[in-house]
C-alpha cells in the first residue's frame, strides 16, 4: 500500500525543507544587506585577538626594563623573556612581517647573552615599542572602515 | 619614530666619551658634550621626571653655560614624561646620574679607589 502524501512524516519533512529554504534566504538577505556590519563585527574579533597580543608584548617589554643585566639570575631572565617575546612576534604573521628587520636584531642580541647589557635592551625595546605603536594605529584606521 | 631613547642609552653604553660636563648657575641643568661634538643638557625636573636638550649650535658648552637661557639657541627638548615609557624614565635618570658623577668628580674618585687611571 502506498503511503499517503499526507502523512506525519512528509508533512515535518515538508515543513523542515520549507524553513531551511527561509532561514537560508533570510541569511542570504543579511548577508547582502547587513555585508559591510558583518564585516566589522569579524574585523573586531580578529582586533581582539591581536590586542590581546598586543598588550601581552607590552608587559613583556614593561618587565624587560625592570630587569637588570648585572644580577646572573636577572639577566637569565631577561634572555628567556627575549626569547619569549622573539617566538611571539614570530608566530604572529602581521606583527612578523612589521617587525621582521627589528626582531632579526633581538635574535642576533639573544644569541649571546655575555653581550647583553642594559642600555642596548632599553634601545631595542623602545624601537620594538615604537613598531608596535605604529601597527596599532594602522589597526585603528582598519575598524574605521579605512584601507589598511 | 622617535630615536632620542637609542640616542640617550648608547651615550649611557659609550659613558666614557661624555666630556665637557659644566653646571649652568642658577638652574640644575648640567651640560656636557658626547663624542667631542653633540651638545647637551640634562636636570631633573620633579616628579621622576627629567628634562633632556639637544643643542645644534657652534656655541660652545662654556658660552651656552653663560648665556643660561636657550630660547634663540637652535636646540630640541625632550621630557622622559612626556616620552611616557618606562625605557624613557629609567635612561633619562641613568643618563642624569652619569652625568651628575661627573660634574661633582665623583665618577673620578671612584676610578681612584677602584684603582683604574682613567683621568689626567
Amino acid at each position: 500500500m502506498q503511503p499517503s502524501p499526507y502523512s506525519l512524516p512528509n508533512i515535518v519533512s515538508l515543513a523542515a525543507n520549507a524553513l531551511t529554504i527561509i532561514v537560508s534566504l533570510l541569511a542570504i538577505i543579511i548577508f547582502l544587506t547587513k555585508r559591510k556590519s558583518i564585516a566589522t563585527a569579524i574585523k573586531l574579533l580578529l582586533n581582539y585577538s591581536f590586542r590581546s597580543t598586543f598588550s601581552e608584548l607590552t608587559s613583556k617589554l614593561d618587565k624587560l626594563v625592570d630587569l637588570r643585566s648585572e644580577d646572573p639570575e636577572q639577566k637569565k631572565e631577561m634572555i628567556c623573556l627575549l626569547n619569549d617575546i622573539i617566538g611571539q612576534v614570530k608566530g604572529n604573521k602581521k606583527l612578523h612581517v612589521a617587525c621582521d628587520k627589528l626582531i632579526r636584531q633581538f635574535v642576533k642580541y639573544a644569541e649571546r647573552p655575555d653581550r647583553v647589557n642594559d642600555p642596548t635592551t632599553r634601545s631595542l625595546v623602545s624601537q620594538l615599542r615604537e613598531t608596535l605603536k605604529y601597527i596599532d594605529l594602522k589597526d585603528f584606521d582598519g575598524i574605521l572602515g579605512e584601507e589598511q | 619614530m622617535s630615536k632620542i631613547i637609542q640616542a640617550v642609552n648608547s651615550m649611557i653604553a659609550n659613558k666614557d666619551k661624555i666630556s665637557d660636563v659644566k653646571w649652568v648657575e642658577d638652574s640644575e641643568f648640567v651640560l656636557f658634550l658626547f663624542n667631542g661634538k653633540y651638545k647637551w643638557a640634562i636636570r631633573p625636573s620633579g616628579n621622576d621626571d627629567f628634562t633632556l636638550f639637544f643643542f645644534k649650535t657652534d656655541l660652545s658648552i662654556d658660552e651656552l653655560a653663560d648665556i643660561g637661557s636657550w630660547e634663540n639657541e637652535a636646540s630640541i627638548r625632550y621630557s622622559a614624561k612626556e616620552l611616557g615609557t618606562k625605557e624613557a624614565f629609567v635612561s633619562f635618570r641613568e643618563l642624569n646620574q652619569i652625568v651628575q658623577e661627573k660634574v661633582l668628580g665623583i665618577d673620578a674618585a671612584l676610578d681612584d679607589i677602584i684603582g683604574k687611571k682613567t683621568w689626567s
